[in-house]
């Protein structure tokens, strides 16, 4: 396996596995909050049970997180399960207003912790593009990952997207891009590896970063 | 004898929320906070007597909340809660409260409370 073949092998597999643990935590919360709206059904019930009046509304308001809740780990796991699939093809056409949601649904919780809010735009007509799915959000993962060292006062970064005649745009907005990248370290092995097996090139404009992705890439 | 004063930070509003609520009905009184800032600026932080506190918060860590508060209310006892079932943030967790102090969630309400009798009894809560 050449050296850049063993980078992004080896960066998949770790973005796999933060990914997967970023899932698993969202998960137990998810479930704790379920576990705890089923214990406070418990308490509500023994207090009737000993005499104490059954407030409707409480009982209404808990049932109702709990379904939130169940909604909330099924967007999570459809979103790993999509996650999940997407290796097994080196190749496929896909929606990029689509890998949107499902890529803030899988780090929500790293961008989270870091406290920025990561947003996105999507147009009314899907925008296709032929790419290798998994590294695309591999390497989208490791561009945001670099946008929020960049991120300004606002704490948001919002992803947009644009489509000309051979390429699709993703520009990474609400930043303070560097004068100078590569002093800032950018684009390091890792994420030029990928920019190379994607065929992809990332550039830098006032107040954002630029991923262009030929329609056809490799 | 007066209630013994929980405080619980973490970032899920309902889990937080709901786990004050079900301590409220066992007789604690608890009240929580879903950022750190919000609880660094209560005025009545201290009037505390123990702190239950998530380890994977936005900005900043539960262990480094525990740093902040213990300065503060040099009396407060420590319990951390945690989605994460790593060996490393084990390692954290028990390290900064004691190995019986920290849970993983989903936590049982019993457990939690034995915890809270624990470590007020001076059995641990804090290194």
């Amino acid at each position: 396996m050449s050296t850049t073949l063993d980078i992004v092998g080896d960066t998949g597999l770790k973005f796999f596995g933060k990914i997967s643990a970023s899932i698993s935590h969202e998960l137990k919360n998810s479930l704790s909050i379920i576990n705890e709206s089923a214990g406070l059904l418990e308490d509500l019930t023994l207090m009737a049970q000993k005499g104490k009046p059954l407030d409707p509304d409480r009982v209404e308001k808990t049932a109702r997180m709990i379904k939130q809740q169940v909604n909330r780990s099924d967007d999570i796991l459809k979103a790993m399960n999509r996650f999940s699939h997407s290796i097994d093809r080196p190749s496929a056409t896909i929606d990029v207003y689509e890998l949107f949601p499902s890529l803030m649904t899988l780090t929500r919780r790293i961008t989270e912790t870091k406290g920025i809010h990561v947003t996105y735009e999507v147009g009314d007509a899907p925008m296709m593009l032929t790419i290798s799915p998994f590294f695309l959000k591999t390497l989208l993962w490791h561009l945001l990952d670099f946008a929020m060292e960049l991120v300004g006062d606002s704490k948001k970064i919002t992803l947009v997207a644009e489509k000309s005649a051979a390429a699709i745009v993703i520009r990474f907005l609400n930043l303070n891009a560097p004068s100078d990248v590569t002093a800032a370290g950018f684009p390091g092995s890792v994420t030029a590896a990928l920019m190379n097996m994607l065929s992809a090139n990332v550039s830098f404009e006032t107040g954002s970063m630029l991923l262009t992705l030929p329609l056809e890439a490799a | 004898m007066r209630p013994i004063r929980v405080l619980l930070v973490d970032d899920e509003l309902e889990l937080v929320s709901t786990i004050a609520e079900r301590l409220d009905l066992r007789g604690f009184e608890a009240e929580w906070e879903t950022s750190v800032d919000k609880t660094m600026q209560r005025t009545d932080i201290c009037t505390f007597d123990i702190a239950i506190l998530d380890i994977k918060m936005p900005k900043i860590s539960g262990l480094a909340l525990k740093e902040k508060l213990e300065a503060k209310c040099p009396h407060m006892k420590f319990i951390f809660l945690t989605g994460h079932g790593s060996g490393a943030d084990f390692e954290k967790g028990a390290a900064a409260a004691g190995e019986m102090f920290y849970l993983v969630k989903p936590i049982h309400i019993d457990v939690l409370v034995d915890k809270i009798q624990k470590a007020l009894s001076d059995q641990g809560g804090k290194v």
